[in-house]
């Protein structure tokens, strides 16, 4: 099982010595930077907790972890657009609000200009003592507070397709490997067209072929589905690696928690004709471990089993997991309030859910520990 | 401030390794043969020892302007007139520039002859955060262009709104120019007020290279198969489309063209289209025909206007080009 890619921004590089004075040594260590700059020297250490390791203790000021946000949220991604495009562009909108709050004013030092003061022959120019900011803690010459937050996607959706496209920022990208683990399914509505056949299955790609479908009536279209999910239905059985004759697969079952959860080709659990209008049908499939390209096969596959061909128009994500079309988050709301309102609405479902699905794993183990203690105190007592 | 910089006597309450040995300079001895460094364990009386500021010393190599700030009076009164120097300090040996260069003497002669052009005092901080280089410059080259500009009849006004928006006019030489306008005026065919009112809404194209540009026109011409005169109104209309993504402007056009069914003569009155996102195009088209109200032929009644349909914002369109609420237009976007 390997964890979900993009978790992070890029490979983890040591956190200690990168620096980014230019482009190309964005991230480097500073012993093999091309610029060649060696940092000798810390800033100036002006009040006594500067001198407290940063990790330990901050007086007074909203630590980054306490203003950042951490979650799981779901947003809505347009098709056409590649989807590392959409982390980014989250990214940004969230570094944008988050730079926005407001930030700790810069510390203060005494400092010592001319000033006028009374003296014995009336004002002379002496020096005298001045509480100046620190220009070191100017927002102008440090910079933004966040220049860079990690948000990490979930099941991934290609550039053609649309739908629902679970994303994690900070301490949510573990919550991402978990959702991976615990296989839930995914629903899609796909939009099909018969009479054509092309080479990539959709209907933007070289024409292969035209067909008549005149002969295809909804009932030679369900038959069809059915064949598909019963295949489909037998395979999970298989993958579930479960002895289906035990108490513990009938529970799940009933539960309809019933599927595998280890590394398993692409399977569908349900599958039915929503719209049936020749030449255009919309078909809603559920399924595990699938890619689009895969559903845009099946609705190929289903083309030649008709005896025609389809092509497949749209593939929309309706449901992953248990993100669901109205909590994913459209274009316009894609702002630090909303992201926030999203994700504290779905932190209870996110733990709940993922208690169900991952937990029933680790019981099983304890179970199976303290069948094997039974089964030997049984043979010890003989 | 100077007399923070004068040397200070060594602080016994200092550690050892940051004690630094100091010369002690008398004003008017020359003799620097016979100055003797101080020792670390000389004594000093309590008034001595109470003058003395324990401060660590700034750092000799750095790569960030952090650390010089408070001791560089350059980089403090940069910094109140708004210069960005987290942004400076990327930018190319710009960060050693503003160091070395020195207030009184260098830079403000450059900002009296900025604010002399017509820059304004809010736009000097981004301006100087763009193009820091400006202090590398001759003055009198600097005045050559602005002269130079001038004799093109180009108002005062309008050269310090150039200026502002794009920092980098100034530096090139007047030929360069020269050159850049001759172009502009050739290829699009424009008459010298028409290209002084282009140029001035958009100096980037001054200061950009000149491949893009001539790409764009040939893309224009060739593969979206405008004629020389639309070019010619749609680049005076939205100067952008010069520099504009060669994928994205032939996505946006095939769009437009092939999908929405909008003729060329109508492209050419409404260039906003090319100004806009593919994706807010495709997002409202298809909304409208979903509605019925897919109409771009003014000859039709209910007819919509293309700039209409892409530089309104969300609520606007809803409301009046759709006749529908936000809310079902949300709706109808989670279905595309």
């Amino acid at each position: 099982m390997s964890a979900p890619d993009g978790c992070a921004k890029g490979p983890k590089r040591p956190a200690a010595f990168r620096h980014s004075c230019t482009p190309c040594c964005r991230g480097t260590a500073f012993r093999d930077a091309p610029c060649g700059r060696k940092r000798i020297s810390t800033p100036a250490q002006e009040e006594w907790w500067d001198l407290i390791p940063r990790r330990i203790w901050r007086p007074e000021v909203p630590g980054a972890r306490a203003m950042a946000v951490h979650g799981l949220f779901a947003v809505y991604k347009p098709g056409g657009v590649a989807w590392p495009r959409v982390r980014d562009a989250v990214e940004t909108r969230l570094l944008a609000g988050l730079n926005s709050l407001e930030q700790r004013s810069s510390r203060q030092h005494v400092r010592f200009l001319p000033g006028f003061v009374e003296g014995e022959a009336g004002k002379e120019l002496t020096p005298v003592a001045t509480r100046l900011p620190v220009l070191a803690d100017h927002p102008l010459v440090k910079g933004p507070r966040f220049t860079h937050l990690k948000v990490g996607a979930g099941h991934r959706l290609d550039v053609k397709s649309s739908g629902v496209f679970v994303l994690g920022v900070g301490q949510g990208c573990r919550l991402l490997t978990d959702m991976y683990n615990a296989h839930f399914t995914k629903d899609y509505t796909v939009r099909g067209l018969f009479g054509k056949a092309t080479d990539d299955f959709s209907d933007t790609g070289k024409l292969i072929e035209k067909t008549t479908f005149d002969h295809i009536t909804s009932e030679k279209l369900e038959r069809i589905l059915a064949v598909i999910q019963g295949s489909n239905h037998k395979a999970l059985l298989t993958y579930a690696n479960i002895d289906l004759k035990t108490q513990e697969a009938y529970e799940l079952a009933v539960k309809g928690l019933l599927r595998p959860m280890e590394k398993s080709p692409p399977l569908i659990t349900a599958i039915r004709c929503l719209e049936f209008a020749p030449p255009e049908f919309q078909l809603e499939i559920q399924c595990l471990n699938e890619t689009q390209q895969y559903l845009r096969k099946i609705v190929h596959e289903i083309g030649l089993e008709l005896k025609s061909t389809a092509v497949c128009t749209q593939v929309r994500r309706t449901r992953d997991g248990f993100f669901t079309l109205d909590k994913a988050l459209l274009r316009t709301h894609w702002d630090m309030e909303n992201i926030q309102k999203a994700i504290q609405d779905s932190r209870l479902t996110v733990q709940t859910e993922l208690e169900k699905s991952l937990g029933h794993l680790e019981r099983t183990a304890h179970d199976e520990h303290i069948e094997m203690d039974q089964v030997e105190e049984g043979d010890a007592s003989r | 401030m100077w007399w923070e910089l004068e040397p200070k006597l060594p602080s016994p309450s200092l550690p050892y390794a940051q004690r630094s040995l100091v010369v002690q300079i008398q004003p008017g001895t020359q003799d620097w043969d016979n100055v003797l460094p101080l020792s670390a364990l000389e004594e000093i009386s309590k008034e001595e020892a109470v003058q003395t500021v324990a401060k660590p010393l700034f750092p000799f190599e750095s790569f960030t302007l952090r650390d010089y700030v408070d001791h560089s009076e350059t980089l403090t009164e940069l910094v109140h007139l708004g210069v960005d120097l987290s942004k400076v300090e990327k930018l190319r040996n710009a960060g050693q520039l503003l160091l070395r260069l020195d207030f009184e003497n260098d830079i403000k002669k450059i900002l009296l002859f900025l604010k002399d052009v017509g820059v304004e005092d809010n736009q000097l901080g981004p301006f100087l955060t763009k193009n820091p280089y400006i202090f590398t410059e001759d003055m009198e080259a600097l005045e050559t262009r602005v002269a130079y500009l001038k004799s093109k009849k180009f108002d005062k006004e309008l050269i310090a709104r150039m200026v502002s928006r794009a920092p980098f006019l100034l530096m090139f030489s007047v030929e360069r120019l020269d050159n850049r306008l001759g172009f502009f005026q050739k290829e699009l065919g424009l008459s010298v007020q028409k290209t002084r009112n282009l140029v001035s809404r958009l100096p980037r194209l001054l200061t950009g290279s000149l491949e893009p540009v001539k790409e764009n026109l040939a893309v224009c011409r060739i593969e979206l198969g405008f004629r020389p005169n639309e070019i010619q109104h749609i680049a005076f209309k939205i100067p952008k489309i010069l520099t504009a993504n060669k994928k994205k402007l032939t996505e946006t056009f095939d769009y437009v063209h092939n999908v929405m069914g909008i003729p060329h003569h109508i492209l050419t009155n409404f260039p906003q289209v090319f100004n806009s996102s593919l994706l807010k195009v495709k997002e409202r088209h298809m909304f409208l025909t979903f509605l019925g109200r897919a109409q771009y032929d003014p000859k039709q009644p209910s007819y919509i206007s293309l700039d209409k349909l892409v530089s309104v914002p969300n609520e606007v369109f809803c409301t009046e080009i759709a006749k529908a609420s936000v809310q079902d237009f949300m709706k109808f976007l989670k279905t595309l």
